[in-house]
């Protein structure tokens, strides 16, 4: 059985024509992200957003409890995310059976968040080789509108950010340790130590010798698109992610496949992605930042902290 | 003004009527549409969706009633004129079409084209979509469609949707719906305002749309040699107002009659 | 009890519904009648995928047994007749649970997970009834749940038990037994009960209480918070009429 959206000849041609004329269907620039809508931060909970990426929404919950080490990693805490696509999102990931695209959504989420360190996991210790932090990122999506890798990336970041542990206290000589309500003791936000921002690059040949298109050697009919929505994600030839943070730094780059492309594109690519990724970043910082305020005068803190102060 | 009803609520019909009895020839009066469900065992009619409740007099003693609610999901009812991809050819007889994702394949069979002998067949390809009407449907068969006007066996306007026009999906099927059927209906009317165009509407949520003169690859092909600037840029403004058509035609959906003119107005700002 | 409602939130879904009540919010959606796997086909009634996905981790045995207790349940309200050899596909995630809320997302064990999975359970089927109602799927009757827990107090005996409708997690720790209770709703009435699932110790009279006081507030759900939202909804999808 065929679990797969059909896309017609319309489509295809319409889609192919409309780019060689520099227009895209959904009317963006070539260049053009959508902004991100509709951004809830739960207020009475810490880790736990929801947004809009256009028709693409996600949920995201970070989540933690105390738990004994790796054996090999005493001094580390435990970080896991967990992202699996069911039906909801769209009809063409099936339920319980992981496809390729929904393991390449999770490995990259995962490449960029995890292994790029962005999370001090040595803060999450709390005795070595006894107890540590065990940090778990619940990724949901809820429907299917297109780059899911650079969503669920930012969704996952902005998560992190907004997620705060409870306080805790060591007693009796670092055997035990007191777990604080929420309510008693502030909670301990994250130590993040970078925000890594991923980038999809559709591509795109509109030129007709499919001969051309395998060699390569039509690099003038080679389009790249930004931010793809579901129908150009269906008709892509080929794309590039490219995670980069705020120190420009990249921190991991795939290319699964498809159409090749020039190295001096990647370079361009790369350059103009700097901007995108300064926007993302401030823009998860400005979010935390006013949600924190926010929550400051709506809680009346200032009374607590004059307290505290004195 | 016509009442909201929920499933499970008790219709404003007359009671009798309801519980009808087979051999009771006054009973047998009552046509359901949409939305209604006799029940089996009860024998009695159940509204099965939420909507608006119609209830209309066809003829003397002639009843029709529906429930008017609106889904996404396409359910196949005969004489339904919808639109259709061709996803395959079944033993070389029928073609495999497609009425909306992940819903049941249903068939289109060669000969049911005007003029198609054993011989002269028509010649579709996958992802090439026609305009048809529903000829045989129900839930144990395979639902059937034909490209033929049954009446006069011409193609009274089915048949292949050429590639001068831009398909789009139309989430709302009360509003695809209404764009066919309500010869009221001002969303088209205004559109006509601003640019020329040529619709179909599948009551399946699929509207093919071709603004001015659509998308003209063969002169393309041709005049590419001697500078396609020109054509091209021709083609670019027929593509801008289709995309912009389209624009106004997906916004409307979800907005009241007033703002119609606004979104006009809003979509095609640019050409 | 307070019911916040959002449909037709969802682009890809065909039915889909936001339901916010007490501590929980979840996403129902719903699409169908579609395609099934051949291994799915029925030959003469609809089929019915079920996925229950919790707030936190991955969905275990818990979800399981909420699964298939959610389709004994659509089983019997959905006409299924009406769409034989095809696929009704009910996803419900949960956004919110009442663990996550009371211990600010740290928490270190799971004991809480029998109980409080009853709550879940009545939040979904009340989610999933507007989630189907939006996809048009037929029904044969309106569907609302209610949960009540029983709190006895041991000093004074022969005393009348204290009912909570709609408990959080604090009362039902403290309650003997607890109830969810699904009826379904012909012509703005409850009439027959599609689900009762009890934990805890209670007598039969006890238990005969809970079900009379269950028939008046799923009454009130129906009549108060189901039309009312129901009503927005078909506002909403005619919107465009003139």
């Amino acid at each position: 059985m065929s679990r797969k959206i059909e896309i017609t000849t319309n489509e295809k041609t319409y889609f192919i024509e409309a780019l060689k004329n520099g227009i895209r269907l959904n009317g963006r620039q070539f260049n053009e992200m959508r902004t991100p809508s509709n951004i809830f931060l739960s207020k009475d909970e810490y880790g736990y957003i929801e947004l809009e990426w256009g028709l693409t929404k996600i949920s995201c919950r970070v989540s933690s409890f105390i738990r004994k080490p790796f054996e090999d990693r005493p001094f580390e805490g435990i970080f896991n995310i967990n992202c699996e696509i069911n039906s909801m999102a769209s009809k063409q990931f099936e339920n319980g059976k992981n496809s390729d695209e929904e393991v390449l959504i999770s490995r990259i989420i995962e490449k960029s968040i995890r292994r790029s360190n962005s999370l001090d996991l040595e803060s999450l210790c709390i005795i070595s080789g006894e107890k540590v932090w065990s940090i778990t990122v619940d990724l949901n999506f809820l429907n299917f509108d297109g780059n899911f890798i650079d969503i669920g990336c930012f969704g996952v970041m902005l998560a992190l950010s907004h997620f705060k542990k409870p306080d805790i206290t060591i007693i009796n000589g670092g055997k035990d340790i007191i777990i604080h309500d929420i309510n008693e003791r502030e909670p301990q936000p994250l130590s993040i130590l970078h925000i890594p921002i991923c980038l999809t690059y559709s591509f795109y040949n509109t030129s007709q010798n499919v001969e051309e298109n395998i060699k390569g050697e039509s690099d003038e009919d080679a389009i790249y698109l930004l931010d793809c929505d579901y129908k150009e994600d269906l008709l892509k030839d080929g794309s590039i992610i490219i995670t980069l943070n705020k120190n420009r730094e990249i921190i991991q780059l795939s290319k699964n496949g498809g159409i090749p492309i020039d190295v001096n594109i990647l370079l361009d690519l790369s350059l103009n992605s700097i901007k995108f990724v300064n926007e993302l970043t401030d823009l998860i910082k400005t979010l935390i930042k006013d949600h924190e305020q926010q929550r400051f005068t709506e809680l009346n803190l200032k009374l607590l902290q004059v307290g505290a102060d004195r | 003004m016509s009442e909201i009803i929920l499933p499970g609520d008790k219709l404003p019909i007359h009671r009798a009527l309801v519980q009808e009895d087979p051999e009771n020839e006054a009973g047998s009066n009552i046509t359901i549409g949409p939305g209604l469900y006799k029940s089996i065992n009860s024998k009695q009619i159940i509204p099965t969706q939420a909507g608006i409740f119609e209830s209309k007099t066809i003829k003397r003693h002639e009843q029709l009633y529906y429930i008017e609610s609106n889904s996404s999901r396409y359910i196949p009812q005969t004489n339904d004129y919808v639109i259709g991809v061709i996803t395959g050819v079944i033993g070389g007889e029928s073609y495999k079409v497609s009425l909306q994702d992940f819903s049941n394949p249903v068939i289109l069979s060669m000969m049911a084209f005007p003029n198609a002998t054993k011989k002269n067949r028509p010649n579709l390809q996958n992802g090439q979509i026609v305009y048809a009407r529903v000829s045989n449907a129900g839930n144990e068969i395979e639902t059937e469609l034909e490209c033929i006007d049954p009446t006069t066996g011409k193609d009274g306007g089915f048949g292949l949707l050429d590639e001068s026009g831009f398909l789009f999906n139309v989430k709302s099927l009360n509003y695809t719906r209404e764009l066919l059927f309500n010869p009221n209906s001002t969303i088209l009317e205004k559109l006509s305002s601003r640019c020329k165009f040529e619709i179909a509407i599948g009551i399946n949520g699929k509207i093919w749309i071709k603004c001015g003169d659509g998308l003209n690859l063969n002169k393309m092909e041709v005049e590419d040699d001697n500078g396609s600037s020109t054509v091209s840029n021709d083609s670019s403004k027929d593509i801008k107002v289709t995309l912009a058509a389209v624009k106004y035609i997906t916004q409307c959906q979800h907005s009241s009659p007033d703002q119609f003119d606004n979104i006009l107005q809003q979509s095609f700002k640019d050409i | 009890m307070s019911f916040t409602v959002k449909t037709s939130l969802l682009e890809n879904s065909d039915g889909s519904a936001q339901l916010i009540t007490g501590d929980i919010k979840l996403i129902a959606s719903v699409s169908g009648p579609i395609e099934p796997k051949p291994r799915q086909e029925l030959p003469n009634v609809a089929s019915l995928e079920i996925v229950i996905r919790p707030a936190v981790g991955l969905s275990g045995t818990r979800e399981k047994a909420l699964e298939d207790k959610l389709r004994s349940l659509l089983q019997a309200v959905i006409v299924r007749y009406k769409y034989p050899r095809q696929l009704i596909q009910v996803v419900i995630q949960f956004l919110s649970t009442p663990l996550t809320k009371y211990q600010g997302g740290a928490y270190s064990n799971h004991k809480d997970e029998v109980e409080y999975s009853n709550i879940e359970l009545n939040a979904a089927i009340n989610g999933c009834y507007f989630a189907l109602v939006d996809a048009g799927i037929a029904l044969y009757s309106s569907f609302a749940s209610v949960c009540i827990s029983l709190t006895e107090d041991h000093q004074t005996i022969d005393e009348e038990p204290e009912y909570i409708i709609d408990p959080n997690l604090k009362q039902l720790h403290k309650s003997d037994s607890h109830h969810v209770i699904c009826f379904n709703i012909e012509d703005k009435k409850a009439n027959k009960i599609l689900l009762l699932e009890s934990l805890g110790d209670f007598t039969e009279e006890q238990l005969f209480t809970v079900i009379s006081k269950a028939v008046t507030q799923c009454e009130l759900i129906h009549n108060d918070y189901q039309r009312k939202y129901i009503t927005e909804k078909i506002d909403n999808d005619y919107v465009w009429k003139a």
